[in-house]
């Protein structure tokens, strides 16, 4: 495996070569450095290196484009192909003579360059230790072993998908959350909280299903329902008794019915009465 | 079989020359059998159903939508009382402005100023005032700036009440992003002249000027005027304005002998100094005549007449929904769309908002709104954009820019948001009022827990609660409400 510095050599050799790249980054310098010398070369890209698919090997005239905006290849002009083990080694051993020398007053652009990167500053990016601050070291801890906080209420986040269509969620959030706001202007308390106190109220219980026996007479088996599956249930009574409420906007609607059921009024509590009986009527299958 | 049978259509198309013909006769369905059991044609034939069964209504309180639901089902009643006794809430005046001391963040108003502004509609839909027993606003930088800029310049500064401008030289124009207060800075400006002034000042107030040139409105021509006249929106308006400046208008004498016919088809006739302004906007029904009239040209000649020693307050909200629509939806007999200007009303608010009408002492003060599409006339119109010679009249109207632009322009405040601290003030007072719910981030319940539990300490959620809120906003007020309370 080679060090880090080599492959960073390879690298650039590859990116340079790239007539892509080269493009972009002359695009990108136009539109910064209106100099002349830069302004120029557009022209002649357009009918250069973009047209022509052959683009792995750098033609001269590139090398010279490309040595305008890159510092590194004004010092190295590196073909990928013609890179040698030896080249790298002579470069990385140039790297470590200047390292040891601490040549603070660099005058060639080759000097300048190896000595910019012979700084701390990239030593210091690539390594990926990070040390906290005390500020956050505490906060950290303050929040250490409690769960990982939801987007939102977990009632909320289902009645919005069940009141979803066409996927469109902004949409029965936006209307949702009218609805709660006007359940919040009536009873004056936290909508969150009523609407959980309205779904546990209305959610049943217990459900049936039923069995094939393989004769005559089929099994109806009651079964306990989970809190998600309860509140699917009152939350689809909810939507049943709104779409029967008098004003044009959802939302109005829903809020109508949220507080209908919160004072015990819907007809949602009939139907859940009926599922009760049913599953009381067939108890003797519940299988424990 | 026999039933089906029976069911056959009893006239067939019989097989003819006449088979060619399109005479729909033909194809009749046959008459229903039961002679005189058939039902007849008309209106008065409804039939009478069992009269013991009660016409079935469909539950629920209402049918409005949730915008007019919010506003007029009373929900206000339901919040805590404003009062000294829960909060130590001052009122928005001048004075308390002015004095470091009394200086509070969010202020309520008065019982007379709140019927005045109640009856100028200058609190509109979406302010959310229905969170509390009664509207309240908060006093920032914005409300001191626009205080000492326009108020003292429209109204006097104090005792000295001369050195109040013309409104043709005080005229600034609210611009901001939506939600920064626009509208409520527009109603606390109001409320600071009447304070100001100890309630004399005359305030006339659009809050949908649109409603000029939406075609939601009748309309007749004036061949005297040369004007299209609006009866109804015009007799809605004088009934707004009358009710909010009664006290002041009462006090106001007529400059001149004015004559009409009343309701009672009498000739009634108001003699100059004997009765007053409030005679003849409270008596003449002219307003709102479908007919030529000069009531209104009066009615402001008579307001012009006494603005020197009563300023006159203009206000118009969302002024650019006017201003960039000019081609407004009436038509000419000729069927070619009428413009703003040629419309009374219209004409009156163009000719104020370009000063070409002056009140002595007074000022107008415009506000945008961000809900309408972005034409280029009022914003070539203050100076903000350079007119374009290619644009056309629909982008631009070269001459209701250029005559915003007239009398030495018009200045502009542009809003600021709340800083952090205002906004802490600003979710404090809500916390306070009961209006914030402050919960512990969802989590997900473990099994056998019904719902997540909420785990409130204190200070550190409503801290958090100030900083979640402030940086999803950048502490703009209708961002917060929004985060605050329309965000489950």
């Amino acid at each position: 495996m080679l060090p880090i510095t080599r492959r960073a050599v390879f690298n650039s050799g590859v990116r340079i070569t790239s007539a892509r790249s080269i493009q972009s980054f002359r695009l990108g310098a136009i539109r910064w450095n209106s100099s002349s010398s830069n302004a120029k070369e557009p022209a002649q890209t357009t009918s250069g290196p973009a047209t022509t698919p052959k683009t792995s090997t750098t033609s001269p005239a590139a090398e010279q484009k490309s040595a305008s905006y890159n510092l590194f290849t004004q010092i190295y002009p590196i073909d990928k192909d013609q890179v040698t083990e030896s080249d790298v080694d002579e470069w990385l051993s140039a790297v470590k003579k200047l390292k040891a020398s601490n040549n603070q007053n660099a005058s060639t652009p080759e000097e300048v360059y190896l000595q910019e990167l012979t700084q701390q500053a990239p030593q210091t990016l690539l390594n990926d230790e990070f040390e906290p601050t005390e500020q956050q070291q505490a906060e950290a801890d303050a929040v250490r072993g409690t769960a990982m906080p939801l987007f939102q209420h977990p009632a909320i986040d289902n009645f919005v998908g069940l009141l979803m269509k066409d996927g469109k969620r902004s949409k029965y959030q936006k209307i949702l959350n009218r609805a709660l706001y006007l359940v919040y202007l009536k009873k004056r308390q936290d909508p969150i909280e009523i609407l959980v106190e309205t779904l546990d109220k209305l959610g049943p219980l217990m459900a049936t299903r039923t069995e094939k026996t393989g004769f005559a007479k089929n099994r109806i088996v009651p079964y306990p329902l989970n809190q998600r599956q309860r509140n699917r249930f009152a939350i689809k009574w909810i939507m049943e008794g709104a779409s029967k409420k008098k004003s044009s906007d959802y939302s109005v609607r829903l809020a109508e019915e949220i507080m209908a059921t919160h004072e015990g009024k819907s007809a949602g509590y009939d139907k859940k009465a009926q599922m009760h009986r049913t599953a009381i009527l067939q108890r003797s299958y519940v299988s424990l | 079989m026999l039933r089906l049978a029976l069911r056959q259509p009893l006239v067939r198309a019989p097989v003819r020359a006449s088979q060619f013909s399109t005479f729909s006769g033909l194809y009749a369905k046959a008459a229903p059998p039961g002679g005189k059991n058939k039902a007849k044609q008309g209106f008065g034939n409804k039939k009478k159903g069992d009269p013991t069964k009660t016409k079935t209504r469909k539950a629920g309180m209402t049918h409005l939508k949730f915008r007019d639901a919010v506003r007029q089902l009373g929900y206000e009643k339901n919040a805590p009382a404003l009062n000294e006794a829960n909060f130590a809430l001052g009122t928005l005046n001048a004075k308390a402005l002015v004095d470091e001391e009394q200086q509070q963040s969010v202020v309520k108003y008065d019982a007379p100023t709140m019927e005045k502004l109640v009856a100028l509609k200058s609190f509109k839909k979406f302010q959310y005032h229905e969170m509390f027993s009664q509207p309240t606003s908060m006093i920032t930088d914005n409300t001191r700036a626009l205080y000492e800029e326009f108020v003292q310049r429209a109204v006097g500064n104090g005792e000295e009440a001369e050195s109040a401008v013309p409104s043709s030289a005080n005229r600034v124009c609210l611009i901001g992003e939506k939600g920064v207060g626009k509208s409520t800075l527009m109603t606390q400006v109001q409320a600071l002249a009447l304070s100001q002034a100890q309630n004399n000042v005359i305030l006339l107030h659009f809050d949908h000027p649109d409603a000029v040139t939406n075609g939601t409105s009748d309309y007749i021509f004036n061949p005297k005027l040369n004007k299209y006249q609006q009866p109804m929106f015009t007799k809605r308006w004088i009934i707004a304005f009358r009710k909010a400046n009664e006290k002041v208008l009462k006090q106001l004498a007529l400059s001149q002998d004015v004559t009409f016919i009343n309701k009672k088809k009498e000739k009634t006739t108001l003699k100059s100094g004997e009765n007053t302004v409030w005679d003849f906007v409270e008596q003449n029904h002219d307003f709102g005549k479908v007919g030529p009239t000069s009531a209104f040209q009066t009615f402001v000649k008579e307001l012009q007449h006494h603005s020197a020693n009563v300023p006159v307050v203009v206000t118009v909200d969302n002024v650019n929904a006017v201003v960039n629509e000019t081609v407004s939806k009436y038509f000419h007999p000729d069927y070619t769309p009428i413009h703003l200007t040629e419309f009374e009303m219209g004409s009156f608010l163009v000719q104020v908002l370009s000063g070409e009408v002056s009140f002595a002492r007074g000022g107008v003060l415009m506000a945008e709104s961000s809900d309408n599409s972005s034409a280029h006339t009022l914003n070539v119109g203050l100076g903000l954009e350079e007119y374009d010679p290619y644009y056309t009249t629909a982008e631009c109207d070269y001459d209701v820019a250029s005559g915003l632009l007239s009398n030495g322009g018009l200045r502009t405040y542009q809003l600021a948001n709340l800083t952090k601290d205002e906004t802490r003030d600003l979710i404090e007072f809500w916390e306070s009022a009961g209006v914030l719910q402050l919960r512990d981030y969802p989590r997900k319940p473990k099994a056998g827990e019904a719902t997540a539990e909420a785990e409130l300490s204190g200070d550190d959620v409503f801290e958090k609660a100030v900083h979640n809120s402030y940086t999803l906003t950048s502490g703009n007020v209708g961002g917060l409400v929004n985060v605050t309370n329309f965000s489950f």
